[in-house]
């Protein structure tokens, strides 16, 4: 099969979109900043349904079934306008006293207990039954059915009671058992790690009920309980906010907003979801403390909508399955085409009903891989341990698959990409712009502490700033300390306290006299510190803030030791400086400070944060820090495979357009040289029309944008850019972009955190959630979940995932080759009427048997080649079981190992007088039990009991054949094109796995009653030789396809050979 | 797995079976050109006939090992080395029609009716004709004891007189209800039976040891040698002093109702063995010799008048101290049953 050329990308571009709509928002804005822009950015409709503008009709049936949940989502309540008694009488409640314990049952019983039901599953004994009866399953059964029918008419009909296929049919209903049984246990395993989750976090919320405050679980927690909730707390329940104090939440989990929402006590909006009056159920409050009342509970809350509407979707086959059910119709269909044609042929001939019955049953026995669904979901399950050992935790075993058959993966930003931590990327002091490490791991000083301008700047840093780290974290490094403060202000914490050893200890020599707290008018910080510790009393004032705030309070810009006055190249300078580093996505904070003239302001002088009278005395500036969430170290790298891999990686995130793109170029999804249209007009000095949009590769798209486009727009759009970053975009439009990405033929992957992401993560063929940063909804949602929220450990799941395609492939070929060379032998019995090969039993015996082990090995199969260098399958072309496959297996392993197969059984029959032109048409005869006296090629008479043991033990030496013949194929299948003799046999689990399966039918064959229990005897030693020329003859022939496949894959005959 | 939607795998794009069968845009007969279908049958011929000249060639080396058969070669495994085994079966004819139930072995007519006899008698008649000597076969010789037996090249003719009823002219007794059934001994290369009364060491004949071994197989449970073959083979044995030992070379016959009933209804009386109970030892060994035939025994059933339109299970033993009996696995003997009407 062909993996070249892009099998996606349907042609030719038949619409562009106009790129007039591609405002340059980024231009604008400078950096996001929430010192520059907390509240000039309104709170975007994120939870509104989604608009597209455009035809509705052309617009696809599944997006506007999503839009139209949307609507339901609108939230229809009121709980937030009404006044706050008439919230009181309605919940049966004191706002002052809280609930008392008799009316807290009577709530709990009217409006339900606190907690989110999970959505309904299938109980596990239908998801047992369902494992024991479906798929390949099904056939075993018919099977075991028609045994049973043949043995009651054996019963019935004749005489003669053989037990064989009573047998056959229990033993058939086995395993039927232990597949489906293992197959359920193997998924009930990975939703046991599931439930894990769910325990692991205990939580309590604070409640005043009968007025006292108690700590609760938050599962005892009822409507009308008045709760009080402090930063770091997950908000217990939907709450409606009486008072507060600087109450900040974190709703980006529920709807994405990357920024913390402060949270007022009065109604703002009339949408419950725009108002400030709200809290919601599992979000996080990351600063200040609020009072409040629980107006909704469990799966009431936004958050139980939400994730039931999430849970609402429905759900498809993965690729994998796609195949597998696939494969299995196949296979029923030729087990059934197969064993009609030569029941009925059977009938023709002269067999009588019973045997030709036999007949159909050993065929479509011989037809059914009935090992494989054992072997299959093992191998999947190996891999998904190999898997979460990087920690990608596999929740639906087929996704190991769907994760190697990605074509395209939709990630988000923060904490996927980046590390979700700010750290100082940039500093600029004399004159000059210094780079900051921002890996994980930094240790130790970057900078010279003696350097005079960075000194005045660092310490401007350590003490313009109210950021602590918690107490008792002296062990932990640095980095990983949590801070009391927010995001810059822990960045530049943390960076500080690498410069200076212990912040702390630093400001306690400088003790804080006054400060002016950030706020938004201002947009700086300023604080007063007593330096009569120092030779110089002066107080000392320190700045940081907005740097156009800061500098414009300037007079002096410091330059190693002199100050300059600031002058319009100095102004040039800050201002290149600052612009430049703002279109890097950082955030960029100002920092100056100034020693107080003594004489207007004396020690002891009394400072006063609310009517500064210090602010005009021209201060010294020192410098700048930009600030980033830096992409996680490996990241980068990540993403070149996932490109060499020939995967479409696309960002999508709720940030701002230019963040998303400083990171999208630091990580090299919008690689170097491929400029959007907006930088190619900048660059070229033109305008965006004049630009030949067809030569444009790379575009970022915000959401805003994203809604004016049809969904033909949007799939054009795709289509035309190789590189896409989508910014400010809710988890609706990642929904969109997964679907769009979906009719074009990808394979997605989505990665989100969010429970709004949980339709996206559902919607896409692997849905990965976060284990760290993830909601419990998305996880719920998702079908992998990666541990520590790296991108990167994608990548290795898609490696995993594509080695397994390789690997189900080569088990395939194993499995179905004794498979049909043991059909191939009942149809030279019929055809040829010689004595019987194979029995029934026996061909279980391979299939249940010897090929297991051999089989479950090729998991642990290494990739033969560099295969992230490949591109993704083509899920139409590229299946699990080409033409070329059967043709392989039906046309040459199976044909060779029936070969050996029947060398071994006339050789058995040869040397015990029979040579093969006697046995051709004896059938009827041999088997007869009245036959006392049949003739053998040398004259000697055979009784009935003779032949049987002569048959017995050339059925053994068939079976004995096929055995060693389908190790020399599970060691063919080692590779599927690159030579034996390169791939060596280093696969230490097969090398066991071919020994145990000696050894099996070692036992098998030698052990006394276990022999006569499967209808096998004893062989002469010198008949499992005979097997041996046509097993060196399978590798020798697959050397020489290999070879034909590596050297001529385009003739036809080359082609074909691949499998 | 999440929600994916099935559309994406649909079957690859238009076209539909009747396209796959043929393709009148590119050409193409199941999917493929004429021209890629005659490479790939090209391929398949050239690996088939690998496959088959490298079968052909490991089996060619293998029948190096082995002795031809129409060069009187011998099996490559005889006896207890190969699974034939070194206790030869017992055979009966005629056989019940094959085609119609191929595990019956009832012999049932109606005496009344010629065609129904003639159905047995037929089988007899055709196997009697087919151990008349070939001309041109030189290696074939009248035997007896004392006189030729069987070697590596000769084998001894069967006599096919001597038969008393059960004869051609007779129609085997079929249609006067005294049926005649061929009792024959599987051949075995080189099988040859072990005499009893044989002294081990001296290998002499020894008259009180026989009686001795007789006896212990009569006493033998279930079911013994009848007395009458003891006596039978004590009197045979008196009957060629000097050649004692010849004679016991013989493998010696014994029929009888397989149960009381069946005893019952075929009294002992009313069984006859022609020409001879047993099968002389100068047949043996079989050593696939060129114009072997087998040595056989005629059991003719008088059954009573009385036992018509009843079915009776008829037993047949060989003895000899190397045949061992097993009812179960029909060793070393045979069962048919016959019904007269």
């Amino acid at each position: 099969m062909e993996r070249s050329g892009l099998p996606f990308v349907t042609g030719i571009v038949h619409e562009h979109i106009t790129m007039d709509s591609f405002e340059d928002e980024e231009q604008g804005q400078g950096g996001s900043d929430e010192w520059l822009d907390v509240d000039d950015d309104p709170s975007k409709p994120f939870l509104r349904p989604v608009r597209i503008y455009g035809s509705r009709l052309a617009r696809d049936k599944d997006v506007i079934a999503f839009e139209e949940r949307a609507e339901e989502r609108e939230w229809d309540i009121d709980d937030h306008k009404i006044e706050v008694l008439e919230l009181q009488s309605r919940y049966d409640t004191d706002l002052h006293w809280g609930l008392s314990e008799k009316q807290v049952l009577k709530n709990r019983k009217h409006y339900g207990e606190n907690f989110l039901q999970p959505p309904p599953k299938p109980s596990a004994f239908l998801k047992f039954f369902r494992a024991v009866i479906g798929g390949l399953n099904a056939l075993l059964w018919g099977s075991a059915f028609l045994s049973f029918l043949s043995y009651g008419a054996q019963y019935i009909y004749t005489d003669r009671i053989s037990n064989d296929n009573l047998v056959l049919g229990c033993a058939l209903i086995v395993v039927v058992h232990i597949s489906g049984a293992f197959s359920f246990y193997q998924e009930f395993k990975s939703s046991r790690i599931m439930e894990s989750f769910k325990t692991m976090v205990p939580r309590s919320c604070v409640v005043f009920r009968e007025g006292s405050r108690a700590e609760i679980d938050v599962k005892e927690l009822v409507v009308g309980d008045l709760v009080e909730i402090n930063y770091g707390d997950l908000v217990p329940a939907d709450i409606r906010i009486l008072e507060c104090q600087n109450f900040t939440v974190d709703n980006s989990a529920l709807t994405g907003e990357a920024e913390p929402q402060k949270r007022l006590s009065v109604c703002t909006d009339d949408n419950p979801m725009e108002t400030k009056n709200l809290a919601f159920f599992s979000t996080n409050a990351v600063q200040g403390t609020a009072k409040g009342v629980v107006i909704r509970v469990g799966n009431k809350t936004l958050m139980g909508r939400l994730a039931k509407l999430a849970c609402g979707l429905d759900s498809g086959p993965s690729p994998i399955a796609v195949e597998m059910n696939k494969f299995i119709m196949i296979m029923t269909i030729r087990s059934l085409v197969f064993g009609g044609v030569f029941f009925g042929l059977a009938l023709a001939i002269g067999f009588s009903l019973i045997d030709s019955i036999f007949f159909l049953i050993g065929i479509v026995v011989a037809n059914v891989p009935e090992g494989l669904a054992v072997t299959f979901t093992t191998i999947l399950s190996v891999t998904a341990k190999r898997m979460a050992k990087n920690h990608c935790l596999v929740k639906h075993l087929h996704a190991v698959e769907a994760l190697g058959s990605t074509s395209c993966i939709c990630s988000d930003k923060t904490g996927t990409l980046t590390q979700n931590v700010m750290s100082v990327a940039h500093l600029f002091f004399n004159s000059a712009v210094a780079l900051a490490d921002t890996s994980e791991f930094v240790t130790g000083q970057q900078f010279d502490m003696q350097d005079p301008g960075f000194a005045a700047l660092a310490n401007v840093a350590a003490l313009c700033s109210r950021a602590n780290f918690r107490p008792g974290q002296e062990d932990i490094p640095v980095l990983k300390r949590t801070v009391e403060g927010d995001a810059s202000e822990t960045a530049i914490l943390k960076f500080m306290e690498l410069q200076m050893g212990n912040v702390s200890r630093y400001r306690v020599n400088f003790p804080k006299l006054c400060e002016i707290p950030f706020n938004s008018t201002n947009k700086y910080q300023v604080s007063i510190h007593d330096m009569s510790k120092t030779s110089d009393p002066r107080h000392l004032l320190v700045i940081k803030g907005a740097p156009e705030r800061v500098i414009n309070l300037c007079t002096t810009i410091l330059n190693g030791n002199e100050e300059l006055l600031i002058d319009a190249r100095q102004k040039e300078i800050f201002n290149s400086t600052y612009v430049g580093l703002a279109k890097l996505g950082e955030r960029v904070l100002g920092f100056a400070d100034c020693r107080l003239p003594l004489d207007r302001f004396p020690l002891g002088y009394k400072f006063s944060s609310e009517d500064p009278d210090y602010l005009d005395i021209g201060f010294r500036f020192v410098g700048l820090i930009s600030m980033i969430d830096p992409p996680r170290a490996s990241v980068p790298d990540a993403v070149s495979k996932c490109r060499s891999a020939g995967i479409r990686l696309v960002m999508v995130t709720g940030d701002h357009p230019v963040t998303a793109k400083a990171i999208a170029r630091a990580v090299n999804i919008l690689s170097e040289g491929n400029e959007t249209i907006e930088e190619r007009a900048e660059r070229l000095g033109c305008t965006v029309e004049e630009i030949n949009p067809t030569t444009i590769k790379a575009a970022v798209v915000s959401g805003a944008e994203l809604k004016l486009l049809s969904a033909s727009q949007l799939r054009n759009l795709l289509r035309n850019h190789t590189e896409i970053v989508f910014a400010r975009t809710s988890p609706e439009q990642k929904y969109i972009i997964v679907d769009a990405f979906q009719k074009l033929g990808y394979i997605v992957a989505a990665t989100g955190d969010g429970v709004n992401d949980s339709p996206a993560l559902k919607k896409a063929d692997v849905g990965v959630s976060m284990g760290i940063a993830g909601t419990e909804v998305s996880k719920e949602t998702a079908d992998i979940i990666l541990m520590d929220d790296n991108f990167s450990s994608i990548v290795t799941g898609i490696e995993e995932g594509r080695l397994i395609f390789d690997n189900l492939k080569k088990l395939i070929a194993y499995n179905m080759a004794d498979n049909i060379a043991e059909m191939y032998s009942v149809w030279l019995f019929m055809v040829l009427r010689i004595p019987l090969p194979m029995g029934t039993i026996a061909m279980l015996l391979t299939v249940l048997g010897t090929d297991v082990l051999p089989a479950i090995s090729i998991a642990y199969e290494k990739a033969e080649a560099d295969i992230m260098k490949l591109r993704p399958r083509n899920p139409k072309k590229q299946t699990l079981v080409t033409p070329q496959l059967l043709s392989y297996t039906y046309g040459q392993t199976a044909v060779l190992e029936c070969t050996a197969g029947f060398f071994a059984y006339f050789l058995t029959y040869a040397q015990s007088g029979w040579l093969p032109g006697d046995l051709i048409g004896i059938e009827k005869k041999w088997h007869s039990r009245s036959v006392n006296d049949l003739v053998d090629s040398y004259g000697q008479e055979w009784s009935y009991e003779a032949r049987s043991q002569l048959g017995l033990t050339s059925q053994t030496a068939f079976f004995v054949a096929i055995v060693l013949t389908q190790f020399a194929n599970v060691i063919c299948c080692k590779t599927r094109r690159v030579s034996l003799f390169q791939k060596g046999m280093r696969n230490k689990k097969m090398n066991a796995a071919l020994i145990f399966a000696l050894a099996l039918v070692g036992a098998l064959v030698y052990v006394p009653n276990l022999n006569a229990s499967v209808n096998l005897t004893v062989l002469r030693p010198e008949v499992w030789l005979a097997p041996l020329p046509f097993a060196f003859f399978l590798i020798i022939y697959d050397e020489i396809r290999k070879f034909i496949v590596r050297n001529f894959p385009k003739t036809v005959v080359g082609n074909h050979l691949d499998t | 797995m999440a929600g994916k939607k099935s559309d994406k795998y649909s079957p690859n794009g238009g076209g539909g079976f009747g396209t796959f069968l043929y393709n009148s845009d590119t050409g193409q007969v199941l999917g493929r050109t004429c021209g890629s279908w005659l490479k790939i049958t090209v391929f398949y011929i050239i690996f088939y006939a690998c496959l088959a000249a490298f079968f052909y060639l490991c089996y060619q080396i293998f029948a190096t090992t082995l002795e031809r058969p129409e060069e009187n070669g011998s099996p490559k495994w005889t006896q207890d080395a190969s699974l034939i085994g070194a206790n030869p079966g017992v055979g009966f004819r005629p056989m019940p029609d094959q085609d119609k139930n191929s595990e019956s072995t009832l012999i049932w007519y109606r005496t009344k009716d010629p065609a129904d006899s003639a159905f047995w008698s037929d089988q007899l008649t055709d196997f009697l004709n087919k151990l008349k000597v070939k001309e041109g076969a030189d290696n074939v010789v009248e035997c007896s004891v004392g006189g030729n037996s069987a070697t590596q090249k000769r084998v001894c003719k069967v006599p096919t007189e001597g038969l008393g009823d059960c004869t051609v002219d007779n129609s085997f007794g079929y249609p006067d209800g005294k049926p005649c059934v061929l009792i024959k001994l599987n051949k075995i290369y080189d099988w040859e039976p072990e005499p009893f009364g044989i002294d081990d060491d001296t290998n002499k004949y020894d008259k009180k040891l026989l009686e001795d071994e007789l006896e212990e197989k009569v006493q033998e449970q279930p079911k013994g040698m009848p007395v009458s073959l003891k006596n039978y083979i004590l009197n045979e044995v008196a009957k060629k002093p000097g050649n004692e030992i010849e004679v016991l070379r013989s493998v010696w016959l014994s029929c009888a109702g397989e149960n009381v009933g069946d005893e019952e209804n075929l009294p002992e009386s009313s069984i006859t063995y022609l020409p001879f109970r047993g099968i002389p030892g100068y047949y043996f060994p079989y050593k696939n010799q060129p114009n072997y035939k087998s040595p056989f025994v005629m059991v003719q059933l008088n059954v009573p008048e009385t036992s018509h339109h009843t079915l009776i299970n008829v037993e047949c033993r060989a003895w000899a101290k190397n045949v061992k009996y097993d009812r179960i696995d029909r060793l070393g003997s045979v069962h048919f049953e016959i019904l007269v009407d």
